[in-house]
């Protein structure tokens, strides 16, 4: 019994057998290259690290080939040591950074590879750099924010395929007594192992991956942030648009230039007679659980042009551990919000205003000072450039359309004071079409919304709206002049409309959600995303976001869209790809094709549905008539099938088994030699059969089976005995051990 | 099976939630890539084992421990290849898995495989159990081979099991599929060389001729009766036997009988050994070595054996007998010592002065009987195959069973005793000395 219990335990603990494929250790170690060059590129590993690893990993594999026989008490000492070291290093690493876990972790994981690379005898130990190697890959993609990583992970999986094929196939030789090469076209082996592999993953890969549910993080996970920068301790709180430069304290006379590469709502001033495009270019990726407008600043003063920020001064915020929390002194209460993070890459220079989505609380930067209002317009000391990373939490709010119907005009005194301020020479058409779209409405969320929809359904959204003039109203020239304009001309008016009948609003500048990139996960936001819009105070909800810009939706239904299935992302996004790929005119034709065909439909609809009004009871009847007499010819040609369907049944029956027997016949005949070729007929099948066994039975059976077959008269019992009787006759006459 | 997409499954998991806790969109691609990959040798590995057809050739008979030829033809019946399979012929399967069922079996399948991968390595070195490793097969292609095999123990096997095997082309799934084929094969009991073994009184043909005429009666010109084999003139038939028995029956002339030596079997289920080495097995294997002995003599043979308690009797050519000793069961558990008797009239059955050979891992005690009914017109040789000599208790010096044996021993032609330490041969070809006195 110990014996056998011994003879298990050494059988659970045997060494595995040597792996002596060179192809595959050498496929391995690309594999396993691949994943720590991604590494060390997307993790920004510095070179003391990624140039030993990448040495001892390649030393370390030849290494262990060359000797893969031996063991190596001392080595394996030695490299338990190293290990040990390398832990101990990375304990100290995690006592100074706690924010990021991921990159101590992943220089664990380098210096284990390289070490690990020394002691790869056996097949098991090559598949678990091959594990590791997926991990380092798993860690570049988490940091990858560009399509390009695409590229590294075909090789990767090209590679890994590779490895996972010739281990296999090692494994099964090694085990087996008898080996194979292989059968069929001499083709290369691997090649059509590769490409059966390749033409089952890659689209069961996309199907998974977009049918993949991507339901919401659990919201931990790490924050992160650029380092190592220079960083001001101190600065004025003022908003640096690099686009638009130093501007004046005081509201200009003159409109702003429109600059192209800046957005000129990120300024002190919004002026709203500016008019321009901005360039299709990605400003920024964040990463987001869930889609936000991503709020810069919020501006109070209404001017009748434009809007400004009434405070001056800001409050400072510096600690040497982040993240730096923003708490304004006397905030009003505010209930009914979740905690959400965002991390933004910015591709593009831009303001130093901080972007999230509102209500900012944490910011992970990399400076340890910032500054803020009390509309938490939040301001970097430096200007937010390219390659910069930051991680913000926000509280966002979560108020219902029923709780904001029922909280009613408690609002504080100093926020209706500042955020119902209109101009004094304002025209009281816009407080009068206020009252009007407002009629009969007894809350706030309702009267709100009764605005939005109107400004929705009365205007229309247009970049190229004519130019105003420079002392004249916006919000009267947009109302009731131009009736177009773009979003600020709309996040303005309706801010206005809702300040004429006491409801506290604001208009805010920053970036629309952008499109969902589904490959990264991050959401790119295009310079053409700067937007406007609007925030009301509702009392205990605080802020809430409305867009009145047709084509957009109120920021704060955002959160319930739908991210989970990525296959309509990733549809779209090819269709995007390819729309650059097709000529204008193809797309333009194609546009006024589905036009006409969508127009035409609903032409023809609508005047079906027109009539259908007019002369339902004779339509009705129509329908009825045309389905009753469908029915009944249905109802008819069944039954008339079935009929026919007995009849033949019944005359078929003694014929079929007459057809059955000479079936069989033949059969049995083919056995023996006697093949029926598609061309003869029965009497000269059996012919050849009465010729070759020299009898002359077959034409009597023909003869018989012809009767049978073709006959009006239905077959009797008498005459397929007969039929039997004679290919009996006949079977018994083959000589024996014939055969074909 | 191995469930070796754990470990693929697992990681495309891990990655999926981190995934979801990160939003990265690279990390579900990675995950899907995985996931795929798993499914896809999944399906590859289940289609690949079950578009193959399979043919097998082997001799229909063979010697235990005897190694053969097999020949196996392989064939693609799809249109897709299948890549890296392994075929294992499993023949000679012949232990009944004890393993645990249900969810319990794929626990220990999974985590206690130890004792059922010793048992195949054993088996394989034995070469009772072949692996074939084929690297590819392309569509509609087929490919042949051959092996060699070594026939473990005794017995009629009438399917050959093959299991197919295949781990995906990557590896990371596994799929088995078990083909019977109907490939019947016959082993016999491995015999041991003699080089004299007691063949009787009579061995004069002429003697025995006249007694045959004596005992089946003048009047008739033939031994007796048998059925009809291919071949034989129909002038034989029997006409009255083939009427009873409804099957065609042919008188034997006195001509093709010889003087005849009885082997009589009463072998029970053994209690000590394993499957392969234990006193009934040793019991036959005697036996054979006994028949081949007499056959090289020239000594035609009778087999006398118990089945469902009722003697049967086998006369013939020695391929048939080691047949019926290739099929032979245990006496069954129930059956009385007196029963047998009864159903055993010795001199009534068989020529008187034919040579009775009693191989039996009986007691002593128990067979008593037997030997003092055939004694004295048999003259019995009795070949004991010692059950307690698999015990580990044994004792070859002292031999418990001595003393009863010594008591009959004086009314037999020969006493052989064979023990598993000292092995069929060396005790078939030295006779015991033990005696009563």
């Amino acid at each position: 019994m110990l014996e056998r219990a011994i003879q298990y335990y050494r059988q659970i603990n045997k060494n595995p057998p040597i792996e002596e494929s060179i192809s595959f250790r050498f496929a391995v170690l690309l594999t396993v290259l691949i994943g720590i060059g991604a590494a060390i590129f997307y993790g920004e590993i510095a070179a003391w690290i990624a140039i030993p690893v990448m040495l001892g990993v390649i030393g370390g594999s030849i290494f262990s080939y060359v000797k893969r026989g031996k063991s190596h008490l001392v080595l394996k000492s030695a490299i338990s040591i190293l290990l040990i070291v390398a832990f101990v290093f990375f304990l100290s690493e995690l006592g100074e950074n706690l924010t990021d876990l991921r990159y101590p972790l992943i220089r664990l994981l380098l210096w284990l590879l390289a070490l690990h690379s020394f002691d790869l005898p056996s097949r098991r130990d090559l598949n678990l750099s091959l594990i590791s190697a997926s991990i380092l890959i798993a860690f570049a993609g988490s940091l990858s924010i560009s399509t390009n990583f695409l590229w590294v992970l075909i090789a990767f999986f090209v590679s890994g395929f590779i490895s996972l094929y010739l281990g296999n196939r090692s494994g099964a030789r090694l085990k087996n007594d008898v080996s194979i090469g292989f059968a069929g076209p001499r083709r290369k082996l691997w090649t059509g192992a590769f490409a059966l592999t390749l033409a089952t993953i890659i689209p069961l890969s996309i199907i998974l991956f977009m049918a993949m549910p991507r339901i919401p993080g659990m919201g931990a996970g790490h924050l992160p942030y650029s380092q190592e920068r220079k960083m001001p301790t101190r600065f004025e709180g003022f908003i640096r648009n690099p686009g638009y430069g130093e501007l004046p304290d005081e509201f200009p006379r003159e409109p702003l230039p429109f600059n192209p590469d800046a957005y000129f709502g990120f300024n002190r001033f919004l002026d709203l007679r500016v008019r321009g495009k901005l360039p299709d270019e990605i400003v920024m990726k964040v990463r987001s659980e869930r889609p936000y407008y991503w709020r810069a600043l919020a501006f109070d003063e209404f001017l009748g042009n434009g809007w400004a920020i009434s405070e001056k001064e800001y409050e400072e915020i510096s600690s040497n551990n982040l993240p730096l929390s923003l708490s304004y002194p006397n905030e009003p209460p505010r209930y009914g919000f979740k905690r959400s993070i965002q991390t933004f890459f910015i591709e593009e220079e831009l303001p130093n205003t901080i972007f999230g989505a509102y209500l900012i609380r944490d910011v992970f930067f990399p400076t340890q000072i910032l500054k803020f209002n009390s509309m938490m317009n939040v301001l970097s000391p430096i200007p937010l450039d390219p390659g910069l990373v930051y991680t913000v939490v926000s509280e966002t709010s979560y108020a219902t359309e029923e709780a904001m119907r029922r909280v009613k005009g408690f609002y504080p005194k100093e926020i209706k004071e500042r955020f119902c301020q209109l101009p004094a020479d304002m025209s009281p058409a816009v407080g009068e079409l206020a009252e009007n779209i407002t009629r009969g409405l007894s809350n706030d969320y309702d009267k709100v919304q009764a605005l939005s929809d109107y400004l929705q359904k009365n205007y229309t959204y247009d970049l190229d709206c004519p130019p105003q003039g420079k002392d004249e109203n916006t919000v009267e020239f947009f109302l009731f002049k131009a009736k177009r304009g773009y979003c600020e001309h709309f996040a303005t008016a309706l801010a206005v409309l809702c300040r004429t009948i006491d409801i506290p609003a604001r208009v805010v500048t920053g970036y629309a959600t952008g499109q969902y990139n589904p490959l990264t996960g991050y959401y790119e936001v295009n310079a053409q995303d700067a937007h406007a819009w609007v925030e009301v105070y509702f009392p205990f909800l605080s802020w809430v976001e409305f867009d009145p810009t047709p084509g957009w939706s109120d920021p704060y239904t955002l959160r319930e869209k739908d991210n989970t299935w990525a296959g309509f992302t990733l549809a779209s996004k090819i269709g995007g790809a390819l729309r650059h790929l097709i000529p204008d005119s193809v797309i333009r034709s194609f546009q006024s094709a589905t036009s006409a065909v969508s127009k035409t439909l609903s032409v023809i609809g609508s005047s079906l549905a027109e009539t259908f009004t007019q002369y339902w009871h004779i339509a009705a009847g129509a329908l009825g008539a045309i389905a009753l007499a469908v029915v009944t010819l249905m109802f008819v040609k069944r039954k008339k099938k079935r009929a026919t369907g007995h009849r033949l049944e019944s005359r078929l029956d003694n014929r079929g088994k007459a057809i059955a027997i000479f079936e069989d016949f033949i059969d049995y005949m083919k056995r023996h030699g006697f093949t029926l070729n598609p061309s003869m007929t029965p009497l000269e099948y059996t012919a050849k059969i009465d010729e070759t066994l020299g009898m002359n039975l077959g034409k009597k059976v023909a003869e018989i089976f012809n009767k049978l077959r073709y006959s009006k008269k239905i077959p009797n019992e008498n005459e397929l005995q007969e039929l039997e009787s004679q290919i009996q006759l006949i079977k018994s006459g083959i000589p024996k051990g014939r055969k074909a | 099976m191995k469930p070796i997409w754990l470990i693929p499954t697992a990681v495309a998991f891990s990655l999926f939630l981190i995934a979801s806790s990160m939003k990265s969109g690279w990390l579900y691609l990675v995950s899907s890539v995985m996931f795929a990959l798993v499914i896809a040798d999944s399906v590859y590995a289940r289609h690949s084992t079950r578009s193959l057809s399979l043919k097998r050739e082997c001799p229909d008979e063979v010697y235990e421990g005897e190694d053969f030829e097999v020949e196996l033809e392989i064939r693609n019946k799809s249109r897709i290849p299948a890549f890296l399979l392994q075929i294992q012929d499993e023949q000679f399967l012949f232990q009944p898995s004890k393993k645990p069922h249900g969810i319990w079996r794929k626990i220990h399948q999974t985590f206690f495989s130890a004792r059922e991968e010793l048992a195949r390595e054993e088996r394989r070195r034995k070469r009772w159990e072949q692996d074939i490793f084929i690297e590819k097969i392309g569509g509609r292609a087929e490919l042949k081979t051959s092996y060699n095999l070594r026939a473990p123990k005794r017995g009629v096997y009438p399917n050959a099991r093959i299991c197919l095997q295949s781990n995906g082309i990557l590896g990371t799934s596994a799929s088995s599929f078990v083909e019977s084929i109907p490939s019947e094969i016959t082993v016999f009991p491995k015999p041991y060389p003699l080089s004299y073994f007691p063949c009787g009184q009579f061995e004069s043909a002429t003697y025995s001729e006249s007694f045959e005429s004596a005992r089946r009666g003048y009047s008739q010109d033939y031994y007796g009766v048998r059925e009809y084999v291919h071949g034989d003139s129909l002038k034989s038939i029997h006409w009255k036997s083939t009427a009873k028995r409804g099957k065609l029956i042919v008188k034997e002339y006195q001509q093709e009988i010889s003087p005849l030596s009885y082997i009589l079997l009463l072998l029970a289920a053994p209690f000590w050994g394993d499957e392969i080495e234990n006193s009934l097995e040793d019991g036959l294997r005697a036996t054979a070595s006994i028949l081949k002995y007499f056959s090289h003599v020239g000594r035609k043979t009778g087999l006398l054996f118990f089945e469902n308690k009722k003697l049967e009797m086998v006369e013939g050519e020695v391929g048939n007998l080691l047949r019926v000793l290739a099929s032979y069961t245990e006496l069954e558990e129930s059956t009385k010592m007196g029963e047998l008797a009864s159903a055993f009239d010795f001199p009534e059955k068989l020529l008187p002065g034919s040579q009775v050979v009693l191989i039996t891992n009986l007691e002593p005690e128990d067979i008593s009987s037997f030997v003092g009914e055939a004694a004295p017109t048999l003259s019995p040789i009795l070949v004991e195959v010692l059950e307690e000599s698999y015990a580990p208790s044994f004792d070859s010096t002292t031999m418990g069973a001595g003393e009863s044996l010594g008591a009959i021993s004086e009314k037999l032609d020969g006493l052989y005793i064979v023990t598993h330490n000292q092995g069929i041969e060396t005790c078939l070809n030295a006779p015991s000395n033990i005696t009563g006195r």
